[in-house]
């Protein structure tokens, strides 16, 4: 892979990272987990950075700790080590099973779990080298128009990263950072369906890390549909949590998706479904159909929406029987 | 068996240390001095006439040392036969495919080239296009090649018997139509080549899988003399068929060599692979087969529509092939066969391992349990009532030698518990059993398939052997070795081979058609035989004893009944060579003993021997999700002899895997000529994880004419996988799948149609 020439930073500390951002002309760097995302879009001149700023050398983003009730995960935790955490395992099974699933062993090893939670979303008519045949630019690359939908108003390319899935369900938050201080927002408020931007993050921004609730404590687990076992993003991810309850039955469950739009998503129908129910009934097709009513997936990757839309409710009646005590 | 000692074991690979440590070199590693980077500018359409190109902004670029557009070409086309040619090195007049190659440059590093192939300005003019064989073959659609109006290329007619008495004398007569993709060979190593030249002469080290056959395409296209050529094949990672002939990569570095006198790399892409260099042809399959209520075949009736593409490339060869593989397996006096090529504006097609037999007999082999399934009878019961039998001439002139087709059926039945598994029936599971021959040589294209070889000892005992065959990542050097130490009577790791490079004289057509082992091995084995007998003569001179006496055997040389007698095979070579100025050089010559096929007719011996395999696939399906888990694949091969069963295995698992790849969930996607899914991620080869138990068995039938007894089999190994699979999906879901390939969701689709609806579990 022949790549275009850039600078490559690779602070020590916070206070660094803030001081080589800083001098940095806005929109001139991108900032590098893993870079198992990076390397390859760069690769298919997708992106060119003037710099590149490694997190990795930065101590304090790569702590897995306890903060109170809460788990705290530093950005630049390998998710091998995430899902190697015991204390991951114990608290957070969905967390493990999503970390489990990404790409290969040598992608766990070197991507993070900031880099999942901040991947790009994805488009078979974005995601490779710009070449012979290229198509008109799209949104995503600059133009007036989407392949994908025709017609439509913005792009839709599909956010696919499996981590983000679990932590929705786990009600995680994120802590993002930057030289003017520090800010918490929920997970799910970090997102939006909008596949050129998917995150909300400013430019001069950082993800430190994400905050899992250890109270009140929830059972989960996180299911996914690839073609492939492995080197594979999912067509269809699906995490659940609820509440430990002696009653059996679901308090406060959480749903959520990956592979179903331009952001993960939390599936406020199947949500509905499930309150209060117990945990040990079966969930039927015509259960999850009429809860997924609402879902609209696109035409991604070859496969059709409906199917899709069929591969979620699969992956939660499975998912259900996973967390029968 | 016992008196071989180097042939018929186990023997890892002799390269297999280098390429695991990275050490081994390949074409992408060559450097040289003073040596440019090229890179080929490519069609974004599908199909345009190219009104003109402004290079003057690239050949301006700082670091660039040339331009090449057709203009700068001979413009001469190449292709299968003089008259089949219609590709041009790089385009002239008009592209047909995106990814065409229509201009290259040279410059001092990738940077200035690239930059330069982004200042090329191309004027087209774009011209309608048409993406599917049956719409091309229809009035009207847009001419792609001036020379053939409606689009099809080539069209073979066979008839062997008489079709419509073999329909008459038939109890039943069923018609079945099939569809096949587009596969991509996805070779590890891409497309490479160097290219230098100096004092008129040019060398280029290409990934070849025939350096003899790229030298012709050279010589033609460049217009130099052959022997001004020397085409050199470098260790290789992969080849499939997807390397036959020449590339623009090897036009465009020679051409740019010979402009700015540097030498000149070019490498295509992961995405120049999946767009530009070749794809197994998708066909569309209709067999009409006629059969008696035992299950004897009596007459069959087929047509092929393949999507050829833009161009020829082996398509025609593909598509006689393909007919050919219809008559060949099973006893069948009446045989009709009509092929056609049709040009479209996708990606061309060419030569893939199974070379059109493939999908005919995912047809075929589909269709043979749809017969057993109506009559009621066992899958494997009906193939072995009908498989030819040694002693059997085809309807199509194949003469069966050495056959042990009936012995692999046998074989994977017992070995994957077949009856007991079709008895004990579990909705979601299922078994299904396919089986294949194949040419061990193939006489279609040249007069002669022939191969020769040079085996020169040296005073130390070593042995430089000489071969005109390219290993192209089949281990073929190290299955050659074993041939010449066998036949001579030295260790393996003496034989130092020297391959593949025409500036030695020892030529070879090249690695296709399974013929590397049979026709390279006959000659390896036939120069070995003659170092030996030169050897031995000085010897019995020597010693007076007669000739026949003397034998070698892991270097050390004995003449029977006279234990005084004894020298090793080191020494006997040095006192020769240094006291009595004798060298010993060995020369095999080998041409197949087969007849060339009379394209129009399809008639003909073609090979010398022929190979058989079958093979049984278990899979799982998930009934809701509709993904169908392949748990294992158990082969048998007639490979005549296994000059080395671990090579062997090597290939079986290697081709199952990719055969599955074919099954499952390789397709190349696509929207106006464009490759949708250029990449690994989203072109769905298997990985390991895929990959299920493979269990592999030779038979070994010991070939009259094969060296040692062997055949080929490296292509026959992927042959029966896909079939076997979709029968086993039959046996497990009772839907019978006709196109390939059978991804989940397409099997989701079949479980909820047939549901009605709904849960599809
Ligand atoms: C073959 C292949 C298969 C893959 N399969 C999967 C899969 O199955 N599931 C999956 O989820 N992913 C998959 N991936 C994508 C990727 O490997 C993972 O998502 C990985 O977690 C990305 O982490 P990274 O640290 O390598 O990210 P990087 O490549 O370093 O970064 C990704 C993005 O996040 C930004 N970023 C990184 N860290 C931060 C931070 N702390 N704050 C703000 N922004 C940040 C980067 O600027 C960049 O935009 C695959 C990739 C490949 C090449
Ligand atoms: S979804 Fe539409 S706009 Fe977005 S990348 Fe794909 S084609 Fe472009």
């Amino acid at each position: 892979m022949h790549l275009k020439p850039f600078a490559y930073h690779r602070p020590l500390s916070l206070a660094g990272l803030w001081d080589i951002m800083d001098k940095a002309p806005s929109g001139g760097f991108i900032l590098l987990g893993g870079g198992t995302d990076v390397l390859p879009r760069m690769g298919q001149r997708l992106l060119a950075p003037a710099a590149l700023i490694g997190l990795k050398n930065i101590a304090e983003l790569k702590v897995i700790e306890r903060e109170g009730d809460d788990v705290f995960i530093g950005a630049a935790s390998a998710l091998q080590h995430v899902r190697e955490s015991e204390l991951v395992s114990r608290l957070f099974p969905a967390l493990a099973q999503a970390a489990a699933r990404v790409g290969s062993p040598q992608l766990r090893h070197m991507g993070t779990i900031g880099g999942n939670l901040c991947l790009d979303t994805r488009c078979l008519y974005y995601n490779q080298r710009q070449g012979p045949g290229a198509f008109p630019r799209c949104y995503k690359k600059g133009g007036d128009r989407c392949h994908v939908v025709k017609g439509g108003k913005r792009c839709y390319a599909l956010f696919s990263a499996d981590t983000p899935a679990a932590l929705l369900a786990l009600d995680a938050r994120v802590c993002i950072g930057g030289a003017a201080g520090k800010r918490e927002a929920p997970l799910n408020e970090f997102y939006r369906d909008d596949g050129i931007r998917s995150r909300d993050i400013g430019e001069k921004e950082i993800v430190l890390g994400i905050k899992i609730p250890g109270k009140p404590v929830r059972v989960s687990a996180y299911l996914r549909f690839s073609t492939r076992a492995a080197i594979d993003f999912p067509l269809a991810g699906l995490a659940v949590s609820v509440e430990k309850s002696r009653s059996g039955a679901f308090v406060n469950p959480r749903v959520a998706a990956t592979g179903i739009c331009s952001r993960p998503l939390r599936l406020a129908g199947l949500e509905t479904l499930l309150a209060g129910r117990d945990v040990r009934r079966e969930i039927t097709e015509e259960e999850w159909g009429d809860a997924l009513k609402e879902l609209r997936p696109v035409r991604h990757q070859g496969i059709s929406p409906a199917y899709r839309k069929y591969l979620f409710g699969v992956l939660m009646q499975r998912a259900r029987a996973r967390l029968v005590p | 068996m016992a008196h071989y000692s180097v042939i018929g074991r186990r023997t890892p690979r002799t390269d297999a240390p280098e390429i695991v440590t990275g050490e081994a070199k390949y074409t992408v590693d060559i450097v040289l001095p003073g040596m440019l980077r090229g890179r080929i500018l490519r069609s974004p359409l599908p199909h345009a006439r190219i009104a003109a190109i402004h290079a003057e902004k690239a050949g301006a670029v700082r670091g660039v040392l040339a331009v090449i557009t057709g203009a700068d070409t001979l413009k001469q086309k190449y292709g299968y036969r003089a008259s089949n040619y219609d590709e041009y090195g790089l385009a002239v007049g008009k592209v047909r495919y995106v990814g065409e190659q229509v201009a290259a440059v040279a410059a001092v590093d990738e940077d200035a080239a690239e930059e330069a192939l982004s200042l090329i300005e191309v004027e087209y003019e774009e011209l309608p296009a048409v993406f599917s064989p049956e719409e091309a073959m229809r009035e009207g659609a847009p001419v792609i090649h001036d020379e053939a109006p409606n689009n099809v290329s080539y069209a073979p007619r066979f008839h062997w018997g008489n079709v419509e008495e073999g329909f008459a004398a038939s109890d039943c007569v069923r018609e079945d139509t099939f569809v096949t993709q587009a596969q991509i060979h996805c070779s590890m190593e891409p497309h490479a080549a160097v290219a230098e030249f100096a004092g008129g002469r040019l060398t280029l080290w290409s990934t070849t899988q025939g350096p003899y056959a790229l030298r012709k395409d050279l010589a033609l296209t460049i217009g130099l003399a052959e022997g001004n050529i020397r085409v050199i094949k470098p260790r290789m990672g992969g080849g499939f068929g997807g390397k036959r002939e020449m590339f623009a990569s090897d036009f465009c570095a020679a051409l740019l060599a010979m402009k700015t006198g540097r030498p000149v790399k070019i490498v295509y892409s992961r995405t120049e692979e999946f767009i530009a260099s070749r794809q197994r042809h998708p066909m569309v399959i209709t067999i009409r087969t006629g059969y008696a209520k035992d299950g004897t075949l009596r007459a069959k009736d087929c047509t092929v529509i393949a999507d050829g593409g833009a161009y020829n490339s082996r398509g025609p060869g593909i598509l006689s092939y393909a007919g050919a593989s219809l008559a060949s397996l099973y006893r069948i006096p009446h045989v009709r066969y009509a092929g056609y090529h049709v040009y479209t504006n996708n990606p061309v097609g060419g030569a893939f391992r199974g070379y059109g037999s493939l999908q005919v007999r995912f047809a075929d082999e589909s269709q043979m349990d749809l017969i057993a399934e109506e009559l009621g009878m066992d899958p494997l019961d009906v193939r072995l009532k009908n498989v030819v039998e040694s002693g059997d001439t085809t309807a199509s002139g194949k003469k069966i030698t050495s056959c042990g087709i009936k012995e692999c059926l046998l074989k994977v039945a017992e070995e994957s518990g077949w009856h007991q598994k079709r008895r004990k029936k579990q909705y979601g599971r299922g078994i299904g059993i396919a089986c294949n021959d194949y040419v061990s040589a193939l006489r279609s294209l040249y007069e002669y398939d022939s191969s020769s070889a040079l085996v020169r000892p040296n005073e130390d005992g070593t042995v430089d052997f000489f071969t005109g065959a390219s290993d192209i990542g089949q281990g073929s050097d190290t299955t050659l070795a074993q041939i010449v130490a066998e036949e001579l009577g030295v260790l393996l790791e003496k034989i130092n081979v020297v391959a593949a490079d025409t500036r030695m004289g020892v030529m070879d057509l090249g690695s296709y058609a399974s013929r590397v082992t049979f026709v390279a091995g006959n000659a390896a084995k036939k120069a070995a035989a003659d170092a030996r007998q030169q050897l031995f003569q000085h010897l019995a001179r020597r010693w007076s004893v007669p000739q026949e006496k003397i034998s070698c055997r892991e270097g050390a040389i004995s003449v029977r009944g006279r234990d005084d007698l004894f020298l090793s095979f080191a020494e006997a070579i040095a006192q020769l060579l240094r006291k009595e100025g004798v060298f010993v050089v060995g020369r095999g010559y080998y041409d197949a003993p087969s007849e060339m096929v009379d394209y129009r007719t399809g008639y003909g011996n073609s090979s010398p021997a022929y190979s058989y395999g079958a093979q049984v696939a278990e899979v799982e399906v998930d009934m809701k999700t509709g993904q169908v888990k392949v748990l294992q694949v158990v082969a048998a091969s007639d490979c005549g002899r296994a000059i080395n069963p671990m090579a062997l295995e090597g290939q079986a698992e290697g081709a199952i895997v990719c055969g599955l790849g074919m099954a499952l969930a390789e397709d190349r996607l696509s929207e106006g000529g464009r490759t949708m899914n250029p990449t690994f991620l989203e072109y769905k080869v298997p990985t390991s994880g895929e990959a299920p138990v493979i269990r592999s068995y030779p038979i070994e039938t010991i070939d009259p004419e094969g060296p040692f007894g062997a055949k080929g089999v490296c292509e026959g190994f992927q042959v029966p996988t896909a079939p076997a699979v979709a029968n086993a999906l039959f046996d497990a879901t009772g839907i019978r799948f006709t196109e390939l390939p059978i991804t989940s969701e397409v099997v989701w689709r079949a479980l909820k149609s047939r549901k009605g609806g709904g849960d599809a579990s």
